[in-house]
């Protein structure tokens, strides 16, 4: 089980690791939209928006649906909260606080 | 990403001012038990232990956000030098995969070597989680030993 679930748990972790990734989610939590849409609120370009949604989508984050040549980006909600689960139960265990996991999560920042 | 696919373990060494006998009783001792588990944030509210081969133990703690227990089997015992035991934890989000601590208490001196090894965990950051817990309660520990070397005024 462990073994199974690692490397997909890793990808989870490694795709939240980026701000703007998280904010990303964020975004698509409210509903489907394009690249264009998710790009307009970032100084960054489209190409590195495109970047940041294809990592989350390789992590099973996200979902791409393409109509001609308009990409629509969706939440898959499943895979996050597999690997939050854990997370929370241990966190809430050993009594740490909602920062320090924070501050793990930035570990995984390349 | 191969030395992320291996399942990540916890190792710690610290030397103790007790001798090997002291920490054996400190890490198996119900009521001890209750006094340096987790640190000072846990609140551990029972212990039950069976310290024998085969023998389970489980320990509650409460929390703010739900109670947790830790729970598992003894697979050494082998007092007052070693201790191996599985380990897992189920709240009320269910339970997480299974671990083993191995825990050493090698004589060093007039005190003691402790070594401890935790793992597999399934990410470094589950593993980090619990190399933060684990400081505490070696400095739970360390605080219970000074208290009785130098008893306050």
């Amino acid at each position: 089980m462990v073994e199974r679930l690692a490397p997909r748990l890793n990808d989870t972790f490694a795709a939240l690791s980026h701000p703007t990734r998280r904010s990303l989610l964020e975004r698509l939590a409210t509903g489907e939209a394009t690249v264009t849409e998710l790009a307009a609120p970032y100084s960054i370009s489209l190409a590195a928006v495109s970047k940041h949604l294809q990592v989350l989508e390789q992590a099973g984050l996200v979902k791409r649906r393409v109509e001609g040549r308009v990409h629509h980006l969706s939440l898959r909600a499943r895979p996050m909260q597999e690997a939050t689960r854990w997370l929370v139960q241990y966190r809430r265990f050993w009594k740490l606080s909602l920062d320090a996991l924070a501050a793990l999560a930035a570990e995984r920042e390349p | 990403m191969s030395e992320l696919r291996e399942a990540p373990r916890l190792r710690f060494r610290r030397v103790m001012a007790a001798p090997p006998a002291r920490l054996f009783a400190l890490w198996t001792q119900p009521e001890s038990i209750k006094k340096w588990f987790g640190g000072p944030e846990v609140e551990v509210a029972t212990v039950v232990l069976d310290l024998r081969l085969g023998g389970a133990y489980s320990i509650a703690v409460r929390g703010e956000e739900g109670d947790s227990v830790i729970f598992g089997r003894f697979l050494a015992v082998d007092p007052p030098v070693r201790l191996v035991y599985t380990w897992t934890l189920e709240g009320e989000m269910g339970a997480t995969p299974e671990t083993t601590v191995t825990v050493e208490f090698r004589k060093l001196g007039a005190g003691t070597e402790l070594l401890l090894e935790h793992g597999p965990f399934p990410v470094p950051q589950i593993r980090s989680l619990h190399e933060r817990g684990w400081v505490e309660c070696f400095d739970a520990l360390e605080r219970i030993l000074a208290a009785v070397e130098t008893p306050g005024p």
